[in-house]
């Protein structure tokens, strides 16, 4: 079957199975910074935002997402042009391996936007659909923090 | 920053620019942003996947296999099995040739060892077609007897696991006539005499379990042709020149023939340090002159690939009144599972990395044995026997000291190994052949406890028992340990570099960044000799065409081996640099220093840019390219010391057990990059912890893993963690580049034993067995009571 | 495999009458399981199954509605609310965004978050298309024939005050529970006036505590003692997630009583 699907602000017809995941459909179609850790719904790996909301991407039939709007790590900051929760990361020695970043940079992203001003434990239960085994989250805690001091809150 | 070091009592102060920097890791905002590429990113043209059928039995005999149904089906294209697939006996672990691991693993056998184990491989045009290929795949099965007890491994008329031509490479004990996969008896001294002296024995059984390493990203690999002909592989690989080895050795195919990329990994502790999937996309790329891809699935990293290896440790020390040890027994039974990769070198590193510490106990015996058993396979996993052997050590000496009535920080103090000491276990024991000799250059562990022990309010917390609410009462714990820096006159690491006109260079380098930062602390290293900033440094790793040799990211190396072979690179070109701005200068080089990419004439006080320098050197006269490379095999290991300490909380109604506060203190010499060395202590931490609490492989009588998935083999999310303390302390290390010594691997080894400790601390109970799950502390709380 | 997507309410029974054709609200349940029997999927994303309508005697919440989307809204009306305290840790913070409250009611895992409290609260379902009509949760859940070719388009708890007391038996903080405890109480000074407790995850799947409730209803809330609380000896559990029977029977009792206390303090 046949979908129009937006991600990160351009329109994109594309083809899929009608079992296929939106994981699925956007690996096979460039999107490669959405990553694949469990196909579970477990690890985070593939959060993206539909609709603006931050969902695990491997739980989502492509075809509930055709006509819908679709942002991954790389619409909401680049490397020539990064967002500063992007920033936070790389700055605060969030990002080891890197694998569970894009993740974990767009829950962060999703927790500020609503939550600008979070407390720790806030940002604590805003990552708790992202495993890392790399970072033991310290620093990602970290990020988060200076990231949401960077935007105008009490730092 | 400033670094100090003790010779002969002169205090030798270098001050460094670059290292002891928290520069930003060079790959971080590529990361962040999505452009950095992780194996399964990269686009390739129109490949075959594979797809693996594993075994449903334990153990068993292959009687037939029937592909015909399977081969028919639309899309596939090859279906590969023991009946024809060249028969070539390995090893899967990623190490130094010869290998000190068992050659028993063939790509495909005639007998299948454990559930899980690998029976065919399908290659197809979909990844939906090859499995739909691997259900129509009927094999016959006649089922042996499994083995599952390691206990029973060995006693006469035990079924065997491994009964062809299965061989060590190197002279050290295998049997698999009796399911040996290892043995190592080492002694010093008299333990029966020791024994004899004691004022009492303390005599305990440990049991440390199986765990998988859960690096985000499953093992994959792509093997493509270039456009002559060569083979590439892509893969997710800790050791790429041992990948490239041993895939050529299965393939049959020339090294020269065969190029190894490693790009971004998804973490590996270990896990990836194994050859295990590259062997099967180069031989049906080879085969079908075609891309082949294979990406395994969790379920399949979980079952698949390898794990910690399970230990049984008896552990048995004779004290005296006092608190000293006059002799420790250290009988330990690994189980190897099905396979023995890793299975000699993670037994002789539960000695070799724990017993040194307490070099002064004058009569060790340490008996180890690593068995076959029809179960998952044990492989390389951070820690490396270390983790085993300090969960049980960490709580002897704590019952040792609580005995004697020492506090256990002051008889840790009083009894491990200093600055210029040495213990006998060094060279006594090697990887599968003698060990090498050290003296203890540096050892901040006293640093370590103090500092430490303040973070946590150790005197204010220890012993008091304070209850938490109406049914919580309140702990704290420790542990100590060390690790190792690289395998001395093993590990051989190297690197190159070139100089650009712009005053910047390339280094290349073979050792492995699988996101631990390596590429940016060997920038470090590499700018601080040539006094330029990181960023001046491109760094381009592990690619066996590019990149000269190291072994690979394990044993705790990268910094302390590779980092030394970056620094007499980048040493080597900047004497090329100082001889040609000597020549610009009409001066002698031995007046002339490199700061901040220019060279000056201390004397005339004249000086010329690098960029001056290497315009001259390719352009104008004399010309050359200034380039250099350098080779480093260590001589030493120089262990990196850590204190850790757990504050926990016990609800005596449930037994759980919740960890409110962990400490670590840790002595890796300089940190080349204290930000990065604080992610490794804690990224080690919470592994440590989740490991000791709610980790499992769970089985069920047929010997299957039941629980291959996050959602039921739990690790700890950023919710569970409790407040976190990492603290750096003060040390330098004179072999080591700058005074690095290593941080990869020894904070996983705490946790475990230390919330253990802190459990007796607030409830007087000892779990010997891992994981420490809230039904055994409240089973235990209950045989307490009498009830 | 087909995808359906209907645009009005009306086309759902007819399209539930086809074999194999199974409705889908962005929940995860399909997922988990094979999609090899699937002839079709109803996309119900077009349909106004997202609603929360809060009135004075009753809450209606649509079956499609999130469980994000629920924490929200009935927190505006309750913040202590029971299914604010069920909820708002269940499962992963992008799972809540997808998971939805007819799903859950109508796979009714063993380790669901949502089903005890909406047995506590005396939830009723609204069906369409084969069975047609408004049942009870408990007899929606127990009747297995129920569940095939309908639709849930409405989930009504009363809207009443309780006191309440959640819990769920958890590992780590993304879990699925080996078990849930829902307590609601209501009461009169010193003594409850009501009260309601159900477990979710014993053998069996679930129990409503009825004997329990009994024996506490009407007493006093300093008078409550555990060993006279009836029906307690008869909730069992198997042995799953490596937990020994005895063990979680235990649990289950200290919980109990945690929440008991916790809801009489409250």
């Amino acid at each position: 079957m046949e979908g129009i699907f937006t991600v990160n602000g351009r329109e994109h017809t594309i083809s899929f199975d009608p079992q296929a995941t939106l994981l699925t459909l956007l690996r096979d179609n460039s999107f490669t910074e959405v990553k694949e850790g469990c196909r579970e719904g477990e690890c985070g790996a593939c959060l993206v935002l539909l609709e603006g909301r931050l969902v695990n991407s491997c739980q989502v039939f492509a075809a509930t997402a055709a006509g819908k709007k679709i942002t991954t790590v790389r619409g909401i900051g680049t490397l020539h042009a990064p967002h500063p929760i992007q920033e936070a990361f790389a700055e605060s020695g969030a990002v080891q391996c890197g694998f569970c970043t894009p993740g974990m940079v767009l829950a962060s992203y999703w927790l500020l936007e609503q939550n600008p001003d979070p407390s720790d434990e806030e940002i604590k239960q805003a990552l708790d659909g992202n495993l890392c085994r790399c970072t033991g989250y310290a620093k990602i805690i970290d990020a988060v923090r200076i990231a949401a001091g960077r935007n105008g809150s009490n730092a | 920053m400033r670094f100090g070091s003790q010779q002969g009592g002169t205090v030798r102060m270098r001050k460094t620019d670059q290292v002891g920097r928290s520069v930003r890791k060079v790959d971080a905002l590529s990361l962040a942003t999505g452009t950095g590429r992780f194996t399964n990113d990269f686009d390739v043209q129109d490949p075959l996947w594979l797809a693996l059928l594993y075994s449903p039995h334990a153990h068993a005999r292959i009687k037939k296999i029937d592909v015909s149904e399977a081969a028919r089906m639309p899309g596939v294209v090859d279906i590969l099995h023991h009946g024809n697939v060249r028969r070539v006996l390995h090893t899967t672990a990623g190490q130094g040739y010869p290998e000190p691991s068992p050659y028993d693993t063939l790509l495909f056998d005639k007998k299948v060892r454990f559930v899980g184990d690998r029976v065919a491989l399908v290659a197809a045009e979909t990844i939906d077609s090859a499995k739909r290929a691997l259900e129509k795949i009927k094999v016959e099965y006649e089922p042996l007897d499994p083995l599952f007890d390691p206990e029973r491994a060995t006693e006469n008329g035990s079924v065997l696991l491994h009964t062809e031509d299965e061989h060590m490479l190197i002279p050290a004990a295998y049997d698999p006539q009796k399911n040996l996969a290892s043995q190592i008896d080492m002694s010093i001294g008299s333990v029966e005499k020791g024994f004899s002296e004691a004022d009492f024995i303390e005599e305990h059984e440990y049991s440390v379990h199986y765990a998988s390493h859960c690096a985000m990203e499953p093992h994959a690999a792509v093997a493509r042709f270039d456009e002559r002909g060569r083979l590439v592989i892509i893969s997710t690989t800790q050791v790429p020149f041992h990948a490239r080895r041993i895939t050529s050795m299965l393939v049959g195919v020339p090294i020269r023939m065969i190029r190894v990329i490693k790009p971004r990994i998804g973490g590996g502790f270990g896990g990836k340090q194994e050859v295990l999937i590259e062997p099967l996309v180069a031989l049906v790329a080879w085969k079908h002159k075609r891309a082949a891809k294979l990406v395994l699935s969790r379920q399949e990293v979980f079952v698949s690939t390898r794990t910690r290896h399970p230990m049984r440790i008896k552990l048995k020390t004779g004290a005296k009144n006092d608190g000293t040890i006059t002799a420790l027994e250290l009988d330990g039974l690994l189980n190897a599972g099905a396979y023995g990769s890793h299975a000699l070198t993670v037994l002789s590193n539960v000695g070799s990395k724990a017993l040194p510490l307490f070099n002064k106990i004058p009569n060790i015996r340490f008996f180890g044995r690593s068995v076959y058993t029809s179960l998952p396979v044990g492989g390389a996993y951070r820690g490396y026997g270390a983790t085993q052997a300090y969960f049980a050590l960490n709580q002897q000496i704590d019952m040792i000291a609580r005995r004697t009535g020492h506090d256990y920080l002051d008889w840790v103090k009083g009894w491990h190994i200093k600055a210029g000491e040495t213990s006998e276990v060094f060279r006594a024991l090697g990887e599968g052949k003698e060990g090498v000799d050290q003296t203890i250059k540096s050892c901040k562990l006293d640093e370590c406890i103090d500092r430490g022990a303040e973070a946590i309010e150790w005197y204010k917390k220890r012993g008091k028992r304070k209850k938490i609410g109406k049914d919580r009462v309140r702990g704290v714990g420790a542990a100590v340990g060390m690790q190792g820096s690289g395998i001395p006159l093993i590990d051989m690491a190297s690197a190159s570099m070139k100089m650009n006109e712009d005053g910047s260079f390339n280094l290349y380098v073979g050792a492995t960044d699988i996101g631990t930062g390596s590429d940016t602390i060997l920038a470090q290293i590499a700018a601080e000799v040539l006094a330029v900033p990181t960023d001046k440094i491109i760094v381009l790793s592990s690619d066996t065409d590019l990149t000269p040799f190291d072994t690979g990211a394990y044993a705790s190396s990268t910094t302390y081996v590779s980092g030394k072979a970056v620094e007499q690179c980048a040493g080597k070109l900047r004497d090329q640099i100082i001889d040609t701005a000597a020549a610009m200068l009409h001066t002698e080089p031995g007046s002339l220093v490199t700061e901040r990419g220019r060279v000056r004439d201390t004397g005339a006080g004249k000086s010329v840019s690098y960029e001056e320098i290497a315009l001259r050197a390719f352009y104008e006269r004399d010309q050359f390219q200034p380039q250099a490379s350098a080779s480093f095999t260590p001589t030493e290991s120089p262990p990196p010391f850590i204190a850790q300490f757990a504050e926990v909380d016990v609800d005596i109604r449930t037994g759980r057990v919740e960890v409110v506060k962990f400490v670590s203190c840790v002595d890796c010499g300089v940190p080349i990059n204290p930000k990065l060395a604080e992610g490794q202590i804690e990224g080690a931490t919470v592994n440590g912890i989740s490991y000791a609490l709610c980790e499992d492989y769970k089985f069920d009588s047929t010997g299957r893993m039941t629980n291959p998935s996050f959602w039921d083999y739990k690790i700890y999310t950023a919710s569970d963690i409790p407040k976190i303390v990492t603290i750096l302390a003060d040390s330098y290390e004179e072999s080591g580049p700058f005074g690095a010594k290593s941080v990869a691997e020894i904070a996983i080894n705490g946790p475990a034993p230390a919330i253990a400790n802190a459990i007796y601390d607030a409830v007087g109970i000892r779990i010997f067995e891992l994981p420490i799950t809230p039904q055994k502390v409240w089973k235990r709380l209950q045989e307490a009571k009498g009830g | 495999m087909t995808w359906y997507k209907p645009k009005q309410i009306e086309e759902v029974p007819l399209l539930l009458d086809r074999e194999g054709v199974k409705p889908h609200g962005g929940g995860t349940w399909i997922l988990r399981g094979s999609l090899k029997n699937t002839r079709g999927l109803i996309d119900l994303g077009h349909l106004p199954l997202g609603f929360f309508r809060a009135g004075k005697s009753y809450i209606e919440i649509g079956p499609c509605l999130t469980y994000a989307e629920t924490v929200h809204k009935i927190e505006q009306v309750d913040r202590g609310h029971v299914l604010v305290k069920a909820l708002r840790h269940a499962a992963s913070t992008p799972l809540r965004n997808r998971i939805t409250v007819g799903g859950t009611i109508s796979a009714f895992p063993a380790w669901s978050d949502l089903v005890g409290p909406l047995m506590a609260l005396d939830t009723e379902v609204s069906l369409i298309g084969r069975n047609e009509g408004t049942y009870p949760v408990e007899e929606y859940v127990g009747t297995s024939s129920l569940r095939k070719n309908s639709l849930i388009t409405s989930v009504r708890i009363r809207n009443e005050k309780w006191i309440s007391f959640y819990h769920r038996e958890i590992r780590t903080r993304f879990d699925y529970p080996a078990f849930t405890v829902t307590i609601l109480m209501k009461k009169a000074g010193q003594t409850v006036k009501d009260i309601r407790a159900v477990v979710v995850g014993s053998s069996g799947k679930y129990r409503r505590l009825d004997r329990t409730e009994e024996s506490i209803r009407g007493h006093r809330t300093d008078d409550l003692i555990m060993e006279e609380i009836a029906g307690l000896d008869e909730i069992r559990f198997t042995r799953k997630k490596g937990l020994d029977p005895d063990y979680t029977g235990h649990l289950f009792r200290v919980v109990l009583e945690r929440g008991l206390e916790s809801a009489a303090g409250g």
